[in-house]
C-alpha cells in the first residue's frame, strides 16, 4: 500500500501540473504494475479502491469535481477496462482470475453513485455492450426459478470443498467462485440496463416505467449480503496465512442463507421483466367490460394462437403491457365508440384481443374493435398514452403498430420479443 | 463490498501509537527504517535553502531509482504517503514530466 500510495500521489501531482494531458497511459501503467504483482489479492484491490475513493472525496465531499477527484474517477474507470471480462480471454481460473473478477465488481460499486461514468466505464470492453434482451435472457437462465439450480450447484461445490478442507481445497474453490462472480456480474449488468432504460424513458416521456422490484432496497441488500459472504470466502482462499475454519464456516452459512433470501426477490423481479403474457392480458381483458362500463357482449373471448404454450413469456415489463392495454381499452371508451347510442353499442359494438406468434421470436398482442375509423376532432391528450407506450416499448426491442384500419376494424398491435428458454451462449 | 475495506483503512489510519510498532504491522504505510525517514522528511522541507538537505534528497532519489535495494524507495514513498503535499517539492519536478518519471515507474513495476 505504501508503493501504491506513492505511485498515486506522483500521478496525481503530474496530472495537477498538466491537467490537459491524457493520464490514461500513466493510469494504465499503474494498474498493470499492481495486477502484475504475484501477491496481489482481492483484499488488496479492495483496499486500493477504498484508498482512491477516500482521496477522491477528501477535497470537496464526494462530488467528484476536483482535479484529484477526476483523476480518481479515471483511475477506477481504467481498472474497469483493465479487468473487464468481456475484453479479454480467460486463460485459466486461478486466484488472479478471481481477483480480477472481484475487481470488476468493485469498480461497478465504486462508480455506483454516478450512472453515466459507470455505464461508460463498465460496459466498454473491446466488444459492443451486450444486447439488453440477451443479457436479460442470460441472467434469467442463471437465476430464475428452476434455472437458479445453476447457482445452487456452484454453492454446493463450494460447500463440499470447504467442509472437507485439505491442501487441494483452495484449487477446488476457484472454479465455483469465479462462476458465481460471472453470474452476478450478469445480474448487475441487467440491473444496470434496467436503470439506464428507466432514465431514458423518464427523459423522453417524463413518466416512470415502473419496475420497482429491480432496484428495491430489499433486492440490493440481498445481493450485497450474498456477495459479502462470497468475497469473505475468496479472501480466505487467497490468503497465505492459516485458514480460519470457523470464519469460513460462518461465511458459508451466510452465503447459503443469503441465497435463500435472494431467490424470492429475484423471482419477483424476473416475473416483472418476463411476464406471462396470456395471464396478464386475460386478467385485464376479463375486467374490461366492468371497468369501462360496456355491456359484456362487446368483449369477445380472448383469441390465442394455438401454437403458443400457456406459459409463454415476453421480454417486456408487466407494467408496460398493462399500460398498453389500459391505453388501448381506454381508447375504446373515449374514441372508438364515441357517438354510438347505447343501443348500438349493445347490439353491434365488438372488440377483441388476439395473442399470436409472429415468427419464432415475436409475440403480438392485437387489440381490434369495429368502432368507426372516421376522423374525429382531436382533443388535448389524445394518443399521448400510446405515444409514450411506443417510446417505452422500443427500449425493449418491441414495436407498437397502429392504430390502423383494416377491413372496417381498427387495430392496435404490440409486437414483443418472446422469451427464449434455451440457454443463451455467453458473450 | 467496498465498505469493509474502507472500515479497515479507517481503522489502520486512526491516530494512535501504531507508527511505533515494528515493521509488518497492520499500519497502512510502512517504512524501511525510522531514522532515514525522518531525515528525508526534514530535508524535503528545507532543501530549497539548505544545501545538505538538497544533496540528501538527491541521493535518496538516485538510490530509489538505481539501487536494487528498495529501502530508499520505500522510505521516500512513506514520507509522500504520510504527507502528500510534499510531492510538490521542487526536486520532484523533473521526475513528474520527464523520462525520469518513466524510470520511477519501471522501478515500481519491477
Amino acid at each position: 500500500m505504501t508503493f501504491v500510495g506513492f505511485a498515486f500521489h506522483l500521478v496525481a501531482r503530474a496530472y495537477q501540473r498538466s491537467p490537459r494531458n491524457d493520464p490514461s497511459a500513466a493510469l494504465n501503467s499503474f494498474w498493470s504494475a499492481v495486477l502484475a504483482r504475484s501477491e496481489i489479492t482481492t483484499a488488496i484491490i479492495g483496499r486500493i479502491i477504498g484508498f482512491v475513493l477516500a482521496e477522491a472525496s477528501r477535497d470537496k465531499g464526494s462530488d467528484f469535481n476536483s482535479s484529484k477527484a477526476r483523476l480518481c474517477r479515471r483511475l477506477i474507470q481504467e481498472l474497469g477496462r483493465e479487468v473487464n471480462p468481456r475484453s479479454r480471454v480467460l486463460e485459466k481460473i486461478d486466484s488472479l482470475a478471481i481477483t480480477r473478477a472481484f475487481a470488476y465488481l468493485f469498480v461497478r460499486e465504486a462508480l455506483a453513485p454516478h450512472p453515466n461514468w459507470r455505464s461508460t466505464a463498465i460496459s466498454r470492453g473491446d466488444g459492443p455492450r451486450p444486447d439488453f434482451y440477451e443479457i436479460a435472457t442470460l441472467a434469467a437462465s442463471h437465476f430464475w426459478r428452476h434455472a437458479s439450480e445453476y447457482i445452487r450447484a456452484d454453492i454446493d461445490l463450494l460447500s463440499e470443498a470447504l467442509l472437507d478442507y485439505n491442501p487441494s481445497t483452495r484449487d477446488r474453490l476457484y472454479g465455483p467462485i469465479h462462476s458465481l462472480i460471472v453470474s452476478f456480474d450478469q445480474l448487475y449488468e441487467l440491473q444496470e440496463r434496467i436503470r439506464d432504460t428507466e432514465r431514458k424513458i423518464k427523459v423522453e416521456t417524463n413518466e416512470a416505467l415502473g419496475m420497482p422490484n429491480w432496484d428495491s432496497p430489499e433486492l440490493n441488500s440481498a445481493i450485497a449480503r450474498f456477495m459479502q459472504a462470497l468475497v469473505g470466502i475468496s479472501e480466505q482462499a487467497e490468503g497465505s496465512v492459516t485458514v480460519d475454519h470457523k470464519k469460513l464456516n460462518e461465511r458459508l452459512r451466510s452465503l447459503q442463507r443469503g441465497w435463500e433470501h435472494l431467490t424470492s426477490h429475484l423471482n419477483h423481479a424476473f416475473e416483472e421483466l418476463f411476464p406471462d403474457i396470456q395471464g396478464v392480458v386475460a386478467s385485464k381483458w376479463g375486467d374490461f367490460a366492468e371497468e369501462f362500463g360496456f355491456p359484456a357482449s362487446v368483449a369477445e373471448p380472448l383469441q390465442i394462437d394455438g401454437t403458443l404454450s400457456r406459459d409463454v413469456r415476453v421480454f417486456m415489463p408487466r407494467s408496460l403491457v398493462l399500460r398498453f392495454l389500459s391505453a388501448t381499452l381506454q381508447n375504446l371508451e373515449s374514441a372508438a365508440f364515441a357517438g354510438w347510442s347505447a343501443g348500438d353499442i349493445r347490439s353491434a359494438a365488438r372488440a377483441h384481443i388476439q395473442i399470436s406468434a409472429e415468427g419464432l421470436q415475436t409475440i403480438a398482442v392485437k387489440v381490434i374493435d369495429n368502432g368507426p375509423s372516421r376522423r374525429q376532432e382531436k382533443k388535448v391528450g389524445d394518443g399521448l398514452g400510446l405515444k409514450n407506450v411506443r417510446t417505452m416499448a422500443t427500449q425493449f426491442g418491441a414495436e407498437l403498430r397502429g392504430p390502423y384500419s383494416k377491413n372496417g376494424s381498427t387495430h392496435v398491435e404490440l409486437h414483443m420479443k418472446r422469451r427464449a428458454t434455451r440457454r443463451v451462449v455467453e458473450p | 463490498m467496498l465498505r469493509r475495506y474502507s472500515l479497515d483503512l479507517i481503522h489502520e489510519l486512526r491516530p494512535s501509537s501504531q507508527v511505533n510498532v515494528p515493521n509488518g504491522s497492520a499500519f497502512l504505510w510502512i517504512y524501511a527504517s525510522k531514522l532515514p525517514v525522518t531525515k528525508i522528511r526534514e530535508s524535503l522541507e528545507t532543501l530549497d535553502y539548505h544545501g545538505p538537505s538538497a544533496e540528501l534528497v538527491d541521493t535518496v532519489l538516485k538510490e530509489a531509482i538505481n539501487s536494487s535495494n528498495k529501502d530508499a524507495l520505500l522510505n521516500l514513498a512513506f514520507v509522500v504517503c504520510a504527507e502528500p503535499d510534499l510531492v510538490a517539492a521542487t526536486i520532484f519536478a523533473p521526475y513528474l514530466d520527464s523520462q525520469q518519471q518513466e524510470q520511477f515507474e519501471r522501478r515500481f513495476n519491477r
